[in-house]
């Protein structure tokens, strides 16, 4: 049987500089056989580790199509993201997974979607939206609301222009606080909302960001008549194992690492502990 | 898997726990499911702290300072440097500017061999403990008052019978669960009745029967108000002398905040119950009048005539009792036995075949103070730098001309050495703790270290190098000659499977005439009481808790400095990330403040590593004559924004 | 040997027989050192008893101990290797009690569920069970309120009941019939007087334990729907003192944590021990933000996952087998028995 506690090893390629506070960093397995057989699916996470130091579940952000390399874009937090901000490219570090459920993305084919994301939320849903690019037809409108806190808080700050000038995509971009060379949408995402059609009838919403700014977002749906089944977030808890054997992400009877992290929002409401 | 049976090196109450040894491999810690002491439980500690024992901070090999960093070497040359290094000063400055610091986290025999050492080798009677800053108060006190291991102290097995127990000094429930909280809490289902004097919670736990919260400077006045409530009710049931008598009637019963029927009701529970005992944390309750006001309530109450009642004196180290009965204190030999007097110390002298020395001995704060010219100090078992109450103290320490560590662990104190070896943390050495019952029990060993030796074992190799060899080959043997020498010890057989008593005798009890002004509220200028606090991380064991992973995970690092109400905090006008000014009589400081629901309106919680901040409010430390313990009087303090 | 087959062994045959498992692998019997009873591998034949009380350390420490090592690392020129640790011989474990083998089923389950762990299953194929039935109740024996005994539990490979003079011993798998298949000459097929025997010893066992400690049923019912004041849960969790003692000691609690070590610059290894979601690390976040930072929270969500429907549904029993260790492991007076009382109110 797969051991599902060995990491396998993955050198960086390339490391781009997002924020002051988080990278990006693209990865591609050692060894090259297991490089052409991995794959993962929207919204899937790894846990990534220094040796020596310990593991972190970070989300994977590049698009499953890519079969050469995959992207985690990493903020700095604790010792082990800290201990991954300072490896350069060439260097090695570890990885399990993937892991989680992943996104439904082949379930809302055919529908409108929705998806907002804040700050460090945006990564996770890029594995969402760029592979539904490569498959323009099979989605209907596609609107991307993304709010982060300062314009130097913003990720992909080089994709960014090239979605919003994309043809058959709407982007928004808000922050909360402007500084003297931003001219765009200045107020947390939820002010983007009236300033733009959003679709309800046959629409799926995806929301990912700190849990404050989902609670907010996920408030504003419901009112505009969105139904719980059709509001897709994330659940963050601490995690160790990554494959629901420790216990640590567990909330109600689901693990967040093997039931989730993606939850609906009906989902979310019948767990029996609120954050 | 093997299983080793030994002794939670912990804390002082000496709970049975087997090793779990595989591969020579420690992988876990379970309780002895028979041991009297803690009867199969065991708190997360006790579960956790052996994972040190595969912690990376381990010192790995023994080290001299070369320049501005310690180099690894190999023994003989560390015990070369060593050895002429206190040769060197002994013979150009004398033997008193020398000095012994043990702590009450050795073994006994560890404990004997370097207060020998101290005094045969060295001619040096500066021997002292790193609890000279916290638990000295209770010792010397209680031995002074009811002599040591008497009636007066009670037994683990007599709390369960417990009809009623003042709680006081120290989160008792949550620091000694499996031994002192499960008996507490079983003597409640049983009916007992649970006083708990604790000025650090808002609301009591659902099990407590009476909470009173004075403001820590008050906190003396209560307990005697409380002595004074039982002389004039008529509830006292020991002939207090007049003095004492005409002291204790300025002690009056009101204070603000605390109904005076709870303290009444209080009062009367203690007194009338058939079997009372009160359960302090001696490393918490640092001031000498405080103890002393303790005890005589105790005495006044009679809860100290039959077997085995009284008090219960706790403390974090695992063998505080011990290493005092040891004779690390500057002033006595081993049980106590006087230095200067001639009928103690002939036998001693003869056994050892040298003349004791004869200059005084100092304790750990007269050894820093730089008149008294003390030139190079042996620090044994213990991060001292981390005890150490004042900036000039540690400044002093950091001054020293010749510092050697020994340790298992690579601590703060082991930055300042100037050599430092690695000894044998508990797990891979043999040897004895005692109690806080008094009960001395065997340590077991899942097989010798790797890279540290037993304490005793280098002494002996540092003696052979000054030509004055002790010749110590085992733990047994050294025990031997602590029971020829220490009557208090001779009856002690360590084949007994839980450990043995010591032996009690009946006592004479002292009561103490306690030199306090009564202080019932803050004064209008300093209307806030500061409490300063030993945090989980930090206390006590604190080498521990960092080399072990679950530990450290548990006890995490308090950031913030101080801790206030939230609605103290409103009416402040302070926001979270806000920094606040404290004054004292004494002093100011600015700190950074966080919220906490827990703490009692109108007092300022400080965390109690924060040295630098905590002496300036508190001033001057004070050294009581009695027990040459320096200790720092809790004070009101103004609060506000910065 | 076929499954289901009923045997009898004299008595003082038994020696022979596990002479004869000690050449097949460790045979890890119950012994009595300072006066408790463990489980370990016996070196000689004197060693073991077969009149024990149930040992203190459960039997799942057999198979997932308190700390294990799952690989070790290094680092050279080539860059990081790993290299995995695995332990393990052939242990046939014999007089494991009904309420452990019944707890050693749902391990097996939980560990196999969504992810098969290999270290778990590493040990587990290795080991073989010969369970022996509790003719009365020890001490703080609950097994009859939580379907866990004391005879006929889940999962054994071999059921052996004491008769008197002999043992009568049912196959309970294919792995047990092949234990006994080199043996045959030391037992007999079991007589009806001898299976009307038996089902006597297990009428009055049952009769032997103490008024029904707890009622389950009820508790059940009230934490599936959530209608437990809050209050009550709070007081509780005041007098936990987050010892992790009930996790450790009890034979279904599986949480562990996972930890590196360093041994020296450029190597160390990767060990995984027990872990207790009573403490309240278990799951705060690097932010320092906490979940479950109230211990009235903390004990409410421990007793959801031994006692709801949402788990029962999912892993086919309740998580107790009233082993009673957990009784004797509280330092606060809040073991199983005690909630399930105090929830009756």
């Amino acid at each position: 049987m797969e051991n599902i506690y060995l990491p396998k090893i993955a050198v960086v390629k390339d490391i781009f500089e997002e924020t002051y506070d988080t990278k990006t960093f693209r990865l591609s397995l050692k060894n090259k056989e297991e490089q052409t057989k991995f794959s993962f699916k929207s919204g899937q996470f790894l846990e990534v580790g220094v040796i020596g130091v310990g593991e972190a579940p970070i989300g994977l952000s590049s698009n499953p199509n890519e079969k050469e390399y995959f992207e985690i874009t990493v903020r700095r937090v604790g010792s082990v993201t800290n201990a991954l901000h300072k490896l350069s490219a060439g260097d090695e570090m570890c990885v399990r997974g993937p892991y989680g459920n992943g996104f439904p993305l082949n379930e809302v084919k055919g529908k409108n979607i929705l998806i907002v994301g804040g700050g460090i939320g945006l990564p996770p849903l890029r594995s969402l939206f760029e592979p539904m690019f490569d498959a323009r037809k099979e989605f209907k409108d596609i609107l991307i609301l993304y709010g982060a806190r300062t314009p130097a808080d913003l990720v992909y700050k080089d994709k960014l222009k090239k979605w919003e000038g994309m043809k058959d995509l709407r982007m928004l971009i808000s922050v909360d606080v402007g500084d003297k060379s931003w001219k765009g949408n200045v107020g947390v995402v939820t002010t983007l909302f009236p300033k733009t059609k959003i679709h309800i009838e046959n629409t799926v919403s995806f929301v990912c960001g700190p849990p404050i700014m989902i609670k907010f977002v996920i408030l504003e749906l419901l009112k505009m008549g969105f139904s719980e089944e059709n509001i897709i977030s994330t659940l963050e808890r601490y995690m160790k194992c990554g494959v629901g054997k420790c216990g640590h992400c567990a909330i109600g009877h689901k693990y967040i690492c093997t039931d989730g992290p993606v939850f609906s929002y009906k989902q979310i409401k019948s767990f029996p502990e609120k954050e | 898997m093997d299983t080793i049976g030994t002794i939670c090196p912990f804390c002082g109450c000496g709970s049975g726990t087997y090793l779990r040894v595989n591969d020579d491999e420690v992988v876990g810690a379970y309780p002895i499911l028979k041991h009297p002491v803690n009867r199969g439980k065991l708190c997360v500690r006790g579960w956790w702290s052996n994972q040190c024992l595969k912690s990376t901070s381990r010192l790995k090999s023994p080290m001299i300072r070369k320049g501005e960093s310690l180099k690894e070497v190999e023994w003989d040359e560390a015990l070369d440097f060593c050895s002429s290094k206190l040769l060197e000063i002994r013979k150009s400055s004398g033997g008193h500017s020398l000095g012994v610091i043990g702590s009450p986290a050795l073994t006994n025999e560890d404990a004997f061999v370097l207060m020998k050492f101290a005094r045969t080798i060295l001619k040096t009677n500066t021997v002292d403990g790193s609890y000279r800053f916290s638990s000295s108060a209770t010792l010397s006190l209680l031995n002074q008052s009811l002599g040591i291991w008497t009636n007066g102290i009670a037994s683990f097995e007599n709390l369960e019978k417990a009809n009623a127990v003042i709680v006081i000094g120290g989160n008792i429930f949550q620091e000694f669960p499996d031994v002192i909280g499960a008996r507490i809490l079983e003597a409640r289902d049983n009916g007992a009745k649970i006083i708990l004097i604790d000025p650090l919670r808002d609301k009591p736990q659902r099990f407590v029967n009476i909470h009173l919260k004075p403001r820590p400077p008050a906190l003396i006045s209560l307990i005697n108000a409380m002595s004074n409530l039982l002389i004039q009710n008529g509830l006292s049931r020991f002939e207090a002398g007049k003095e004492f008598i005409k002291k204790i009637k300025s002690f009056a019963i009101e204070f603000p905040g605390i109904p005076t029927s709870s303290i009444e009701e209080a009062t009367k529970i203690y007194a009338q119950s058939n079997n009372s005992i009160i359960v302090y944390c001696s490393d918490e309750l640092t001031d000498p009048n405080l103890i002393r006001s303790l005890i005589n309530l105790a005495i006044l109450s009679g809860h100290i005539n039959g077997p085995e009642q009284g008090l219960i004196p706790i403390s974090r180290s695992p063998n505080l009792q011990g290493a005092c009965d040891m004779g690390l204190v500057p002033d006595l030999l081993s049980g106590y036995q006087d230095i200067d007097k001639e009928e103690t110390k002939a036998p001693f002298e003869k056994h050892w075949g040298v003349k004791l020395p004869l200059d005084k001995g100092l304790t750990i704060h007269e050894a820093l103070d730089p008149d008294q010219k003390v030139k190079g100090l042996l620090i044994a078992g213990d991060n001292l730098l981390g005890k150490l109450p004042s900036p000039e103290l540690i400044k002093s320490l950091k001054e020293m001309d010749f510092i050697a560590v020994f340790d298992g662990f690579l601590t703060d104190t082991c930055n300042l050495a100037h050599v430092v070896f690695p000894i044998s943390p508990p797990g891979e050495c043999d040897g004895t703790f005692t109690n806080l019952e008094g009960r001395v029990q065997s340590l077991g060993k899942i097989g010798d270290s790797k890279i540290g030796k037993p304490l005793w074992s280098i002494i002996s190799k540092l003696s052979d190098k000054m030509k004055h060899p002790l010749k110590y080959t085992s733990d047994q043997a050294i025990f031997e000659e602590i029971k020829a020498l220490t009557p208090l010890y001779s009856q002690v057989s360590l084949n007994e499977k839980a450990g043995m008593f010591l032996p009690r005798r009946k006592s004479k009890p002292k009561m103490f005439v306690v030199d306090e002004t009564p202080i019932n509220e803050p004064p209008k200028e300093f209307p806030f009481s500061l409490i300063v606090k030993n945090t989980l991380s930090s206390w006590g064991r604190n080498t521990l808790v960092k080399a072990s992973p679950i530990l450290k995970r548990e006890y995490l690092e308090e950031r913030t400095e101080a801790k206030v109400n939230p609605s103290d905090s409103k009416s402040l006008g302070l926001r979270p990330g806000d920094k606040i000014k404290i004054t004292s009589k004494d002093g100011e400081v600015i700190a950074s403040v966080g919220l906490d629901n827990s703490v009692v309106e109108g007092t300022v919680v400080f965390h109690s590593h924060f040295v630098d901040s905590i002496s300036s409010l508190l001033g001057k430390g004070k050294v009581d004559p009695q027990t040459k313990g320096i200790y720092y009087k809790d004070t009101f303090v103004r609060v506000g924004k910065a | 040997m076929e499954i289901g087959q009923k045997l009898v062994i004299k008595k003082n045959k038994l020696d022979t027989w596990v002479e004869r498992l000690m050449k097949i692998g460790d045979v890890v019997a119950p012994v009595k050192e300072n006066d408790e009873f463990f489980f370990k591998p016996i070196q000689d034949i004197k060693n073991y008893t077969m009149n024990h009380e149930i040992p203190y350390i459960p039997p799942k420490d057999l198979i997932f101990p308190q700390s294990e090592n799952l690989f070790e690392y290094s680092r050279d020129s080539k860059g990081i290797q790993i290299k995995p640790l695995f332990a393990g011989k052939k242990q046939i474990v014999l007089g494991i009690r009904s309420c452990d083998v019944e707890a050693a089923a749902y391990v097996d389950h939980f560990f196999r569920d969504t992810f098969e762990d290999p270290y778990y299953f590493n040990r587990r194929k290795n080991t073989i069970f010969i369970s022996l039935g509790c003719n009365k109740a020890f001490e703080n024996c609950f097994c009859i309120c939580c379907d866990a005994g004391p005879f006929d539990p889940k999962g054994y490979d071999l059921q052996m009941i004491d008769l008197g003079d002999q043992y009568l011993t049912e196959i309970g798998s294919r792995e047990g019939a092949e234990v006994i298949s080199k043996d045959q000459d030391l037992f007999s097929v079991a007589k009806d007087e001898d299976l009307k025997k038996a089902e006597e010893i297990k009428k009055k066992a049952r009769d032997t334990f103490k008024e029904p400690i707890a009622y389950m049923s009820y508790a059940i019912r009230k934490i599936t729907t959530d209608r437990v004041p809050k209050e009550i849960w709070d007081e509780l969790g005041e007098r936990c003192v987050d010892c992790g003692g009930c996790t450790f000691v009890c034979p279904l609690c599986t949480c562990f944590t996972v930890e590196d070590i360093a041994t020296n610059q450029n190597g160390g290894r990767r060990f995984r021990c027990w872990d207790s979601c009573n403490y309240s690390g278990f799951t705060r976040e690097v932010s320092g933000h906490n979940p479950r930072g109230d211990k009235g929270e903390r004990f409410k969500r421990r007793f959801f996952h031994k006692l709801s429907y949402q788990y029962i549904e999912k892993y086919l029993r309740h998580q107790c087998v009233g082993c009673g260790r957990c009784i004797t492991a509280c330092p606060a007076g809040v073991d199983m028995p005690s909630v399930v009382k105090r929830l009756r109110g």
